[in-house]
């Protein structure tokens, strides 16, 4: 499955300042997945040590909210979109 | 005689430059990321680690201070790796769903970088150290300190458990100290085999919070350390510890000691001047009176206030890293404090000199000499 993936403003420093970036996957954690291999300086950021993705992370896979916890189960199908981006919080 | 000041703020890094020490050109970088540390090595690159609550921790490096560029690497730890369940639950707020329920060893910021003897060294939250021979391409843990046979008694201070001070010997490259909070001060002499706590005259009833620790690595065993409890120091690399508060304020713990409370401790090497922000204790934090007020002593003997040139009604800390000396002759001191201004004295301490506000709050300064 191909979807694109929009990419938070903080990484964009990290892919050339490239707002949209088109990965493979059967699922949100496998898109992200594939999305760290082809940009691994983006890797660090989006999983941790343990393989997680980062539990402030939350998605929106064609505007349905997907947390970090869920992404692994949470299908998606060719040509969907993905928006990456993070837990509200004040400061 | 010029000079370049990374200062590390919550949001981005202000880059500070001068050439007499009296104008200075500002210039805000790495916008959007916490910048906790910086460091350079011996070929002029400068490291910064940056951390943001989302996407963690990374290190980026500089050949000019403008143009930054991410690592290949970065330290991390094993997975599988068993961590600390105390220092998680005050680090991981945004694991709404229970995932670091095991307590996983999650590298979460790095609070120091240091570069000694060809090696960068970077002391990370949650607390371990590691070592980098290629310049950042790739990171060692020091296992010997990660895996130190105390570790699962070390209990994290408010801002987690973290190894935020690291020191070394420029005689002696088996010689490091690393200062964890809340869990001690430890010297290695086998070149990070093993670690001894060094903290013998230092009270630590409830956890041996080091908050900070000063050295000149060419005369390296005398120490200067602003414990959470008093200030101290060791002229015999920390085997011993006296009490150095002569001229210094001291407030009331919440525990009842009477002691000086503070962050940062910096030392002038070539006068051997020590430099120390006094704040109202651990339940205010805050500047006395609100008079930000800088302590100087020569070596530990009688301190003095600094006052001329900083503000009244002040009522702003300085974190641990956000404190440092140029090493220039006269001496230089800079410090940024938690509402966001930049001090500094050309003079040693004796007249002071805003340089910036308005930043973010400071978490880290150093400055670099050219």
């Amino acid at each position: 499955m191909s979807v694109r993936v929009h990419m938070p403003p903080l990484l964009r420093t990290l892919t050339g300042g490239v707002r949209q970036m088109t990965a493979e996957g059967r699922s949100v954690a496998e898109v992200m997945s594939d999305l760290s291999k082809q940009h691994p300086s983006i890797a660090r950021h989006v999983f941790d040590e343990e393989g997680h993705i980062r539990c402030s992370i939350v998605f929106l896979h064609d505007g349905v909210l997907v947390r970090a916890g869920e992404a692994a189960d949470h299908s998606v199908h060719d040509g969907d979109e993905i928006v990456m981006t993070n837990a509200l919080s004040g400061g | 005689m010029s000079v370049a000041l990374v200062i590390g703020t919550k949001k981005g890094a202000a880059i500070l430059k001068s050439a007499d020490r009296k104008s200075w050109s500002e210039n805000f970088v790495l916008k959007g990321w916490a910048v906790t540390a910086s460091a350079k090595d011996d070929q002029g690159t400068v490291y910064a680690a940056v951390a943001h609550d989302v996407y963690g921790p990374s290190i980026v490096a500089s050949d000019d201070l403008e143009n930054w560029r991410q690592l290949e690497a970065a330290p991390r730890y094993k997975p599988g790796e068993k961590g600390n369940a105390e220092h998680i639950r005050i680090m991981a707020s945004g694991d709404f769903m229970g995932r670091y329920k095991d307590a996983p060893r999650l590298v979460d910021q790095i609070w120091t970088l240091h570069f000694a003897h060809g090696t960068l060294y970077a002391g990370v939250s949650e607390a371990g150290l590691f070592a980098s021979r290629d310049r950042g391409k790739s990171w060692e843990p020091v296992d010997g300190f990660n895996n130190h046979p105390t570790r699962d008694s070390w209990i994290p201070g408010f801002g987690g458990l973290g190894a935020h001070t690291i020191l070394s010997d420029a005689g002696n490259p088996e010689r490091m100290w690393v200062g964890v909070s809340s869990s001690g001060f430890f010297r290695t002499d086998d070149g990070g085999k093993t670690w001894t706590q060094k903290s013998a005259g230092v009270p630590g009833e409830n956890g041996q919070c080091v908050h900070c620790v000063a050295n000149d690595a060419s005369d390296a065993g005398i120490l200067y350390r602003q414990e959470h409890r008093g200030v101290y120091m060791s002229e015999d690399g920390g085997d011993s510890w006296q009490k150095i508060e002569d001229g210094l304020p001291v407030s009331e713990l919440s525990e009842g000691l009477q002691c000086s409370f503070g962050f940062p401790i910096v030392m002038d090497r070539r006068t051997g001047h020590v430099f120390v922000v006094p704040l109202e204790g651990d339940n205010f934090r805050i500047p006395r009176d609100g008079k930000l007020t800088v302590y100087r002593s020569q070596k530990g003997a009688q301190w003095e206030p600094l006052r001329r040139g900083l503000p009244e009604n002040s009522f702003e800390g300085v974190l641990r890293g956000a404190m440092t000396a140029d090493q220039l002759d006269p001496g230089g001191v800079y410090f940024g404090t938690t509402s966001g201004a930049i001090y500094g004295t050309r003079d040693v301490g004796e007249s002071w000199f805003e340089i910036a506000r308005g930043l973010p709050r400071i978490l880290s300064v150093e400055a670099f000499a050219r």
